[in-house]
């Protein structure tokens, strides 16, 4: 069957001229970053709609062609701000499939907890966000004192709450000790309850379940025909999960289950991240319990890794093999190859296409965001809904306009 | 003149100090809902200017004032003043008939109520109530803005729609006490002591009475009109400085209007075991005084609580509401109530059919959302 | 009648109050015009057409059954006033018939509520 976009060409036949045309974004409150849909209403019927994207352009893309594979990190924090960690660890994730490295065992099981807790950090803002969408505020607050927790954590281990850059090819940038261990292991722990509250005030209510059940539904074929990823494909019951089909990181290693769903409504939306939630709180007790003593990065002879700062200042060889990896002319051995490497984000499928030229700055680093596939459908989506449902959808989908643009 | 001045002196004693109060509840209304917000959500909420926050509202109030009060290039002017002034002030004329205090005992130097013995006290409330959404209609409408219009489109709509259902509750209460004076109604429930509060005998009335007061009010579950997530500011969008403020002023005053209402006529107002009907102690009016106000600050505070609990509805399930399910249930309560004082029987009956119609309400609609979900899927399932 | 002089004094008080604000806000606040100020806000964009458009003829039937169920509340209210008091209101022996009238009355309401549901009034989407 042929792809076919909903229809998202204006309505302007003389007999429809009582439709009303209408700019929902960039600067409104339910789009929350700067998206913009032109609507088409009849009444409160929604006719058509057209996303419109670029608002928030700011060009990351071809900063990753000037930028090396170290610095172009605080740049791929900056596309979805929501969970800036998960996209370090993707970019990374590509960068090193690139350069063929293999990380460390305890790396990679930090790398797995950091990539959980931002799965966390995004289901309990984006659930938050639904709910507030739909007039409910208190979840949304609820949601965010455990986010603050997730802030804390993960600034004790790279020095930054927000765009924390803490991965680094072949290993992160610092080390956690057992104090960030025992932080990690209390939030896990009381994080259950917090849950149940949300499920308390969310789930079983009748209005939340009027408001998101069979709103905004995408079939099984559709999400395939769309290509969506993430909580978004598995709502509408595509059993895919990276973590589980092409097992990256450490999560060969635990025991979890991939969350589906067959509603394809906002409602199986919500569940699945609800759900998805415990799945990680799962693997985050696992690992946290099983992390690896070790080095947290790869050798030094790897000529990748920068080497500790004593050796820097104390030893020639320190310094030489510093000068080797910063030095505009130096740096890594890049391949002159392509490489496609993807990981599971907690937003859906976040691919990283790095083609490499011999120097340590991609060729072209081109970005696979989920948001922007999953913005596509939005047209085909709110189709026959009403104007209230647009934020419910919009809400469900989870889009980020950083990441959209680029 | 001159004479008219001196018979209304009372009248305008009351007017100052109950505007005074209304004014000053509205204010601290907001402090308090925003620091019952915060208790909810575990935040702070407001504790910057004053000790707790205590001067926010001041400031508030001074902020509204000095600030830029803009009046766009494109509205209809008259219309667009007009139009928050209609709000405050009809919300604010409601409040004439509204005892707000033991009427009959008062100090001598008191009164709490401003118009007095008016018999038509609840059809007034009625007819003030419709002509609020002239306010809320000519803002949209001369904002020539499209939430703004979206907004006053919604919400004539739905003040419209649950006028009927608010009046219908209305009416079992007047066919028990056979009057529409709010006094009398009162006087009634207070004589009989506390089962003659009229939520015990009409249950359903009160809750249809609460649900529909509280959309007139456009609080949320019902605030479609001016919800930010989907209509920025809807009515209200282009408004600004005092003339924002008066909306605000208007809707807080609902609230209050709303709370004294469902004390009064469902609660028994001022009623309680420390002061009775019969109660002459010395001070006894300060006492039913207090009692009022507990109730009132207790309804506001439920209204406040439930804002900060539950989603807002969509438009088609808000008419749903009001027509399929709070129009029968009522028109039905007032049916039942009319059989049971036809034949004298005991207003317990009301109780159980009330209890009976709740009830069957509950399975229909559980039957029809289920339906209706179906009918939701089932087209979209098979589209390609 | 003279139960309505004090909401006539309140009216004016109320009047007052309401201009004062307006004005004293005119008065005191600052004001600067710019042309985007002066713009109707819609999300940050240029408007597209005009907001005093035609809109859904929804609105109208709600205004329309809101009459008939208003003015019919008008009807009841005197009655419930008056059915069952025990002195001024309707006389013994027409009580029965009132009784009569009214479930009539209501049974015509009800079935023009029915009608206006099976056309679909309250359908919104």
């Amino acid at each position: 069957m042929p792809l076919t976009l909903a229809d998202s060409s204006p309505v302007d036949s003389p007999d429809r001229e009582y439709l009303w045309t209408l700019n929902f974004g960039p600067q409104h409150p339910a789009t929350h970053t700067t998206l913009r849909l032109v609507l088409t209403l009849d009444g409160e019927n929604v006719v058509s709609a057209v996303p419109h994207i670029g608002y928030l352009h700011s060009g990351f893309e071809k900063l990753g062609e000037h930028l090396d594979f170290n610095q172009y990190v605080t740049i791929v924090d900056r596309m979805n701000y929501i969970s800036p960690l998960a996209n370090e660890i993707s970019w990374h994730h590509a960068v090193e499939t690139l350069l063929g490295i293999e990380l460390t065992p305890r790396c990679i099981y930090i790398r797995t907890i950091c990539a959980e807790l931002m799965r966390l950090h995004d289901h309990l803002l984006n659930v938050g966000t639904t709910a507030l969408d739909l007039g409910a505020f208190t979840a949304f607050l609820y949601a965010f004192t455990q986010r603050e927790k997730i802030y804390d954590i993960v600034e004790y281990a790279s020095g930054q709450r927000f765009h924390t850059s803490y991965t680094r090819v072949g290993g992160v940038l610092f080390d956690v000790n057992n104090d960030w261990v025992n932080k990690v292991r209390s939030f896990v722990n009381a994080f259950g309850e917090t849950h149940a509250e949300i499920h308390k005030l969310l789930t079983r209510n009748r209005i939340f379940m009027d408001r998101t059940k069979g709103i905004g539904v995408l079939t099984k074929e559709d999400a395939i025909r769309f290509s969506a990823t993430g909580p978004l494909a598995r709502a509408s019951g595509v059993v895919r999960d990276l973590r589980k089909d092409e097992p990256y990181l450490a999560y060969r290693d635990f025991d979890f289950k991939v969350v589906c769903s067959q509603g394809g409504d906002c409602y199986a939306r919500y569940l699945v991240r609800m759900q998805e939630m415990l799945e990680s709180v799962k693997i985050l007790q696992q690992a946290i319990e099983n992390i690896p003593a070790g080095p947290i990065n790869i050798a030094l002879e790897t000529d990748v890794v920068l080497p500790a700062k004593p050796a820097v200042y104390r030893s020639i060889e320190g310094l030489i093999q510093h000068f080797e990896v910063i030095m505009p002319n130096r740096g890594f051995p890049v391949p002159h190859d392509e490489v496609y490497a993807a990981t599971e984000s907690p937003n859906g499928e976040l691919g990283y296409y790095i083609v490499g030229d011999g120097t340590p700055r991609a060729y072209r680093a081109r970005t696979r965001p989920p948001s922007y596939i999953h913005f596509a459908m939005f047209p085909h989506m709110v189709k026959g809904h009403q104007l209230s449902d647009v934020v419910a959808i919009l809400g469900s989908l989870n889009i980020i306009a950083a990441e959209l643009d680029r | 003149m001159l004479d008219l001045l001196k018979s209304q002196l009372p009248t305008l004693i009351t007017i100052a100090i109950a505007l005074g109060a209304i004014l000053t509840t509205c204010a601290y209304l907001i402090y308090i809902e925003r620091k019952i917000s915060a208790f909810m959500q575990d935040r702070v909420g407001p504790n910057r200017v004053g000790p707790l926050g205590l001067l926010q509202p001041l400031a508030d109030g001074a902020k509204f004032l000095l600030k830029e009060d803009v009046i766009p290039g494109h509205v209809d002017k008259v219309l667009y003043l007009l139009a928050p002034c209609v709000a405050v002030f009809t919300a604010m004329l409601a409040f004439a008939v509204v005892p707000f205090g033991p009427v009959g005992d008062e100090p001598s130097w008191m009164r709490f109520i401003i118009a007095p013995d008016l018999d038509m006290g609840m059809v007034f409330i009625f007819a003030i109530g419709s002509l609020s959404v002239y306010g809320v209609v000519l803002g949209g409408w001369a904002s020539n803005n499209k939430y703004s219009a979206l907004g006053s489109l919604r919400a004539s709509a739905q003040v419209v729609s649950y006028e009927i259902p608010l009046g219908m509750s209305i009416l079992g209460v007047a066919l028990v006490s056979g009057t529409l004076n709010l006094e009398q109604i009162l006087a009634q429930q207070a004589k009989g002591g506390f089962l003659a509060w009229n939520v015990w005998t009409q249950p359903l009335a009160c809750l249809i009475f609460f649900t529909a007061s509280l959309a007139e009010a456009n609080r949320l579950p019902f605030d479609l009109s001016e919800c930010e997530q989907e209509l920025v500011g809807g009515f209200h969008t282009e408004y600004s400085a005092m003339k924002f403020a008066l909306f605000f002023l208007g809707e807080y005053t609902h609230m209050i209007t709303i709370a004294f209402l469902m004390s009064v006529l469902f609660f028994g107002g001022w009623h309680s075991p420390l002061a009775t009907a019969e109660s002459a102690y010395p001070g006894a009016w300060a006492v039913k005084l207090g009692v009022l106000f507990a109730k009132v600050l207790l309804v506001i505070l439920f209204i406040m609580v439930i804002r900060w609990t539950i989603p807002r509805f969509r438009f088609d399930q808000l008419m749903g509401l009001a027509w399929k399910v709070l129009i029968p249930l009522a028109l039905g309560n007032v049916i039942a109530l009319m059989v049971i004082r036809q034949f004298g029987l005991s207003l317990w009956w009301s109780t159980v059919a009330s209890a009976v119609m709740f009830c069957i309400a509950g399975a229909i609609s559980t039957n029809a959302s289920r339906a209706a979900l179906e009918r939701a899927r089932s087209p979209l399932a098979t589209a390609g | 009648m003279s139960s309505f002089a004090p909401i006539l004094v309140y009216i004016l008080v109320l009047l007052g109050f309401v201009a004062t604000n307006l004005i004293l806000t005119h008065v005191i606040g600052p004001r600067r015009k710019t042309a985007v100020k002066d713009m109707p806000y819609e999300s940050g964009m240029d408007p597209v057409g005009d907001a005093r458009q035609p809109f859904d003829v929804k609105f109208y039937l709600v205004a329309i059954l809101f009459l008939v169920f208003d003015v019919e509340l008008l009807f009841l209210y005197p009655w419930a006033t008056a059915a069952y008091v025990d002195s001024g209101g309707v006389p013994a022996e027409l009580k029965n018939l009132m009784f009569a009238v009214m479930l009539v009355f209501m049974g015509t309401l009800a079935i023009a509520y029915i009608y206006a549901w099976k056309h679909g009034v309250f359908k919104w989407r």
